[in-house]
């Protein structure tokens, strides 16, 4: 069945990504923001909290709200997408009301509709899609100490040549 | 709103503890549309028992009461949420994979059951 994220004040990080599973998104016109602040926080977001926007949002949206840790206001989540509608429980229900969206469960297809939309995210939330991940994150890491040392080898052999040329 | 609550769940302080935290309360303000507001002081943080009482909530709404919309809102006025506790997260074995991520996925695929799907052999599809 449908399920509307109600926002009524701020939404950062995890909270923000709990809002982005919901089908639908209401925001408070007056208060709070929403806010992907993982690189202010300096914590990497994992496959299943970044591809949910990634799905969602178009690429500009995403971008600036992922490389820029932008503070979206009411106004900008509406006019990013992020949002369906601005308002509180009655705008809400008059949502579901026009949309007839407390019909939508009805034939019993909803879930596997979405599930087959999202399949990419949904690859990543299961438990073995999070330990696939987790152990190919782990990998990267990995290649990626053995990048370092390699590159700063070549810096110091590049040095010590350009030192050398000098003479 | 003053629709009477269907149900209310705690939200425990820790996953070992018979403590509530905060509640997550389902009420319905229409047929068919059940709103779960769930308030855990001060800011919502997704920690272990916040998800575990989400997926208990949306649980028994699939199960016990005829399908329609689920609304899911804040009784904190200032926070919808405020995310992880970062230390609760790495500290807490199995928390992705069985509390949030557990979460996300329901919600992604709500409700996603193979008895319900009806297999369409030759319509106009």
């Amino acid at each position: 069945m449908p399920t509307i994220a109600l926002v009524n004040g701020h939404a950062f990080a995890g909270g923000f990504m709990l809002a982005m599973y919901h089908d639908y998104r209401v925001f408070n016109p007056s208060r709070g923001f929403l806010c992907l602040n993982e690189l202010d926080l300096g914590v990497p977001l994992k496959p299943a909290m970044s591809s949910i926007f990634r799905q969602k949002l178009s690429p500009q949206v995403y971008k600036v709200m992922v490389l820029e840790a932008k503070r979206f206001s009411a106004k900008e989540a509406l006019e990013g997408g992020i949002v369906d509608i601005l308002g509180g429980m009655e705008e809400c229900l008059a949502l579901v009301r026009d949309r007839k969206l407390n019909e939508k469960a009805k034939t019993g297809v909803y879930g596997a509709l979405k599930a087959e939309m999202f399949r990419e995210t949904l690859e990543y939330v299961t438990p073995e899609g999070y330990e696939r991940e987790e152990t190919r994150f782990n990998k990267a890491l990995e290649l990626d100490d053995q990048r370092r040392d390699e590159g700063k080898r070549k810096v110091v052999e590049w040095e010590r040549n350009a030192s050398k040329a000098k003479l | 709103m003053a629709s009477q609550a269907l149900f209310t769940l705690p939200i425990l302080i820790s996953p070992t503890s018979d403590k509530a935290a905060g509640t997550l309360v389902c009420t319905s303000p229409a047929t068919g549309v059940y709103v779960l507001t769930f308030t855990s002081p001060p800011d919502n943080r997704l920690l272990t028992p916040f998800c575990q009482a989400l997926l208990l909530a949306l649980d028994i709404l699939e199960f016990n009461h005829p399908h329609g919309v689920v609304i899911t809102t804040s009784g904190i006025q200032k926070f919808f949420s405020n995310g992880l506790d970062l230390e609760h997260a790495s500290s807490t074995k199995g928390f992705f994979p069985n509390s949030l991520f557990a979460l996300f996925k329901r919600l992604l695929t709500y409700v996603k059951s193979m008895f319900h799907v009806p297999i369409i052999i030759s319509s106009s599809c």
